[in-house]
């Protein structure tokens, strides 16, 4: 009896040690990865999954197609040949005025499926939200040149001589002109004002907002649908034969993209 | 064992089993050693401090690339059992002082003096590809380095060889097998492993330290190896850029990516009734007449140019560009549309592309057989 006290002592003991040595040689990880769990028991977070299309008129975009199967509101018929844009910031707004932003960016080459589907790298709180919107482009805080490896790579900066950071869009095609195929490249980034003196650099991203009703309480997934028809309807409307191609310098033109921006999404 | 024994023995043992971490990889290091069957040394890749803007390298999972692989991918490099008649390696056609091209040849001739279709392409930096579109070759024709490697010894045009002669040969070369076991455990040849350790070597030529890096690295704030870009350059480099001059950037890149080409595949309008390039391999027709973009880097040392090598000087590049720009149904966006330079301009744009000029790279002796 004495013998097993003593021998259920020094089990305790041995326990309470056990905890000790452990606790001792806990890393910081393991702290932060408890504090963590504490919030997200508080507010649970669910992965958004966004798929990124591209529609012309509510049909799939062709592209490269030899002929031309779209149209203005001018008759200027046009294809598609190039599509590449950047979408960044995604918030989720709520109906007293709270948001919640992730602070990322997804890059869309349209030829390219892997882009289509965007997995944000932050989940998205439970709750109901009222609206959502995004930046088109980037906005100024993160329109910083050289900053993204992956955008480098993709030879998707904006010069510096225009106010460099990024590009925001390159859509590209032909549009016929009496009979004859033109080029036309809607490049977009920051608009470079030279009529002015001194020159001035004036961010050209916008706000995209839908408003749509969303409740997150398990992993969720929506589209994100650019209309691309859209960029040339209005409130501007689109004339190729003035704005076609070399249009990074052209401060009008940078404007009336950012102009008929707006309208240009749409949310399934 | 006394009792106080014993609790010293337990506070021992928890102490260790607590803290073991560290010194269970103290410990498969040391049982890796004793058995010696130690793995291939991860190679230290050396990059230019402004390569961090294009990020890391990219190595297949399947293949990473290591000290002894890289030894062994040079030595098959410049080996000329690699061809039909022992007298051709890839690296005669790609040869270190010629940024890997060969010596000034419109196109590259094959065992025996057969001459090939298209004219080599340098190499160097091709460990940096879009991760969905990292086709080699000037049509296309390779999804990798490692699938690359293995065309040009079969070829009837270059090495005319056959894989298992190749392998055959090597493996009776007592210098292999044992660097095969160093590179891949086990001395047992085979034409993947050949491919794996050129590919491996191919990823390692690196090529960033000219005069426009130096630029970049001041721009950026980081320490240069030297002067950067005369004005006449900088002139040069603001019409590479300009897209109502130049608009070279759109597909070679500008000062955020060293790289200086988009890997991409675009029909220039060489022809009117083009080449079928990338269509060879996707019997797309809309890819016809489209080839690889190639990096404008080294340029003074990869004369003649285009896939055929049609153009000796680039003074006659860039007047192509500027006044014979062929029409045709795939002809790029880019080259539809008018380049206005003056002779200043196009003498300004071509100092500019030969301050892209790597002369160490030429030289290095890691390159070397």
């Amino acid at each position: 009896m004495k013998t097993r006290f003593k021998s259920n002592t020094l089990a305790l003991v041995a326990l309470a040690l056990t905890s000790i040595a452990f606790t001792a040689c806990e890393d910081d990880e393991d702290e932060t990865l408890i504090e963590t769990r504490i919030v997200e028991q508080a507010t649970p977070r669910y992965q958004a999954t966004i798929t990124m299309k591209e529609k012309v008129n509510g049909a799939d975009l062709t592209m490269n197609t030899t002929n031309k199967p779209y149209s203005n509101l001018r008759g200027q018929t046009f294809n598609v040949s190039r599509l590449r844009y950047l979408i960044s910031d995604v918030t989720f707004h709520k109906e007293d005025g709270t948001a919640f932003t992730i602070n990322d960016y997804h890059f869309v080459d349209a030829t390219d499926p892997a882009h289509d589907t965007y997995m944000p790298t932050a989940k998205v709180p439970a709750g109901t939200y009222n609206k959502l919107s995004f930046t088109f482009g980037f906005d100024m805080e993160d329109n910083i040149s050289f900053a993204y490896s992956d955008l480098n790579l993709a030879n998707w900066e904006w010069p510096a001589m225009l106010g460099g950071g990024y590009h925001f869009m390159q859509l590209e095609g032909e549009y016929d002109s009496s009979g004859t195929s033109v080029f036309f490249a809607a490049h977009m980034g920051t608009a470079r004002n030279n009529t002015v003196t001194p020159t001035t650099f004036e961010a050209n991203h916008f706000e995209a907002v839908i408003d749509t009703t969303i409740t997150v309480a398990a992993d969720f997934s929506f589209a994100l649908v650019m209309n691309i028809e859209q960029w040339f309807e209005g409130p501007y409307e689109w004339d190729f034969n003035v704005y076609n191609a070399s249009l990074m310098p052209v401060y009008d033109a940078q404007r009336k993209l950012n102009l008929n921006g707006p309208s240009v999404f749409t949310y399934e | 064992m006394s009792n106080l024994k014993k609790l010293k023995f337990i506070l021992i043992i928890l102490f260790l089993a607590s803290c073991q971490k560290e010194d269970n990889s103290d410990l498969i290091t040391v049982i890796s050693e004793d058995n010696t069957t130690a793995s291939p040394t991860p190679y230290p890749f050396q990059l230019p401090a402004h390569f961090s803007l294009i990020g890391a390298p990219s190595e297949p999972d399947s293949n990473q690339t290591t000290i002894e692989g890289v030894a062994l991918g040079k030595k098959l490099f410049f080996e000329r059992k690699l061809s039909k008649n022992n007298q051709l390696s890839c690296g005669a056609c790609h040869q270190p002082q010629f940024a890997f091209n060969d010596p000034g040849m419109r196109v590259s001739l094959g065992v025996g003096g057969t001459p090939g279709v298209r004219n080599a392409m340098p190499l160097f930096n091709l460990a940096w590809t879009p991760s969905t579109n990292s086709k080699f070759n000037w049509h296309g024709s390779a999804e990798s380095l490692e699938i690359q490697a293995f065309e040009p010894v079969v070829n009837h045009l270059e090495m005319q060889e056959t894989w298992t002669n190749v392998v055959q040969k090597l493996q009776n070369d007592p210098a292999y097998p044992p660097l095969f076991q160093a590179a891949f455990g086990t001395s047992t040849i085979d034409s993947i492993l050949v491919v794996k350790a050129i590919a491996q070597f191919e990823r390692t030529l690196i090529s960033g330290n000219s005069r426009f890096d130096n630029y970049i690295k001041s721009e950026r704030g980081l320490p240069t190896n030297g002067p950067g870009l005369s004005q006449q350059e900088l002139r040069g480099l603001q019409l590479f850029i300009d897209e109502q001059k130049g608009d070279c950037a759109h597909c070679h890149g500008g000062p955020s990516n060293p790289l200086m080409t988009d890997n991409q595949f675009r029909n220039n309008g060489l022809d009117a009734i083009p080449d079928s390039g990338l269509a060879i391999v996707t019997k797309n027709a809309l890819d016809v007449g489209k080839f690889k973009t190639p990096s404008v880097r080294n340029l003074v040392f990869t004369a003649p140019y285009m896939h055929d090598g049609r153009f000796n000087t680039l003074e006659e590049v860039v007047n192509f560009y500027t006044d014979s720009v062929k029409e045709s149904s795939t002809l790029d966006g880019f080259m539809r549309k008018p380049r206005d330079l003056s002779v200043q301009e196009k003498a300004d744009l071509i100092a500019f592309l030969e301050s892209m000029t790597d002369s160490s790279f030429v030289t290095n002796p890691e390159f070397r057989p």
